[in-house]
């Protein structure tokens, strides 16, 4: 019997490899911001705005600092990195997975599976 | 645009974060509403949050020799609502705060009212009004998204005035100061996230044109 959705294992293959690409161009992106950044010196604005508040108010204290602050840049780079990678995996994931939903109709997944 | 740790006096720290509980609750609410609504609903809550979580990570350069990151909330706004993005927000912001030491746990309130609340609503309004005056879809996107990024930031920077007024101009003078360290060094990366929303968003609706772009007009009704 025709099936109008595609057999089960190209779709497996099609939502890794969309993960993938999704994942591999966010890692470009991210590395060639990385760099720009870092060789132009940017600051953050974070930062001047954090200054501007001491040029407005030089009395002011930060009153409480942050409990763990990542110990290098190399570390702070890294776990923004790790950031990137996770929003961009599960986005991926979520794009491929719709993708492939869109194939089988708005069925429930559960009617297709009764049916094999 | 996160407001640093200990940079919100207290009582600004904490009426922000009294200010931020219902809309992080009622919006806790509206993601398991929607995860269960239809068997996509889960996928389009981890695309919304995984989208935020991902442009929030993206410290890019800016123009005025700042640099600073998008916000990403606008793509779930617009694919579901802005009802689902103070819990999505409030989640991107805690991690950043415990592990990157970026925000703070002091300042969570003040950060999800202009990131996770501020800017999906107004990307909403945005996208509802532009498609009432018969701008193209794709278009409205754009400007829902970019103007979203742009009204986050200067919520931040109403913020940071209320709580730092000028001595001489007050207030205002206040807004004007940290609007243009925010706002100017922002537009070149809400135009960026502009544009991203519209690609993720296209190939998240395209793909699904018959249900999705429901979602996506269910704003115009």
């Amino acid at each position: 019997m025709d099936r109008p959705s595609s057999p089960p294992r190209r779709k497996r293959t099609s939502v890794a490899r969309t993960t993938l690409l999704v994942i591999v161009g966010v890692a470009l992106a991210y590395a060639g911001a990385a760099l720009l950044g870092d060789r132009l010196r940017f600051g953050g604005t974070d930062d001047r705005a954090s200054s501007a508040i001491l040029e407005g108010d030089p009395g002011y204290r930060r009153w409480i600092s942050p409990l763990w602050a990542p110990s290098s840049k190399t570390a702070e780079v890294l776990l923004f990195g790790l950031q990137a990678m996770i929003g961009a995996g599960v986005l991926g994931f979520a794009i491929a997975r719709l993708r492939g939903s869109s194939a089988r109709d708005a069925r429930d997944p559960r009617d297709v599976d009764a049916g094999e | 645009m996160h407001i640093m740790e200990g940079y919100l006096p207290a009582s600004h720290a904490l009426a922000w974060s009294l200010v931020a509980i219902p809309p992080v609750v009622w919006s806790a609410r509206a993601i398991v509403k929607h995860a269960r609504s239809s068997p996509r609903g889960k996928l389009e809550i981890a695309a919304a949050g995984a989208f935020t979580f991902l442009l929030s990570s993206f410290k890019l350069p800016s123009v005025t020799g700042s640099s600073s990151h998008a916000t990403g909330t606008g793509l779930g706004a617009l694919l579901i609502g802005p009802s689902v993005m103070p819990a999505l927000g409030a989640i991107v912001l805690l991690f950043q705060a415990l592990l990157l030491a970026h925000g703070g746990l002091t300042t969570l309130g003040a950060n999800i009212v202009s990131m996770a609340v501020v800017g999906p609503w107004v990307a909403h309004g945005v996208f509802v009004g532009g498609r009432a005056a018969g701008i193209p879809r794709g278009v409205s996107v754009f400007l829902a998204a970019s103007l979203g990024d742009l009204a986050t930031y200067l919520t931040t920077s109403l913020q940071l005035a209320l709580a730092f007024p000028d001595p001489s101009t007050g207030v205002p003078g206040a807004l004007g100061k940290f609007g243009a360290i925010f706002a100017l060094t922002q537009v070149p990366l809400a135009l960026v996230e502009g544009a991203l929303t519209v690609v993720t968003l296209r190939s998240l609706v395209a793909v699904h044109r018959k249900t999705m772009t429901g979602i996506v007009e269910r704003g115009e009704s």
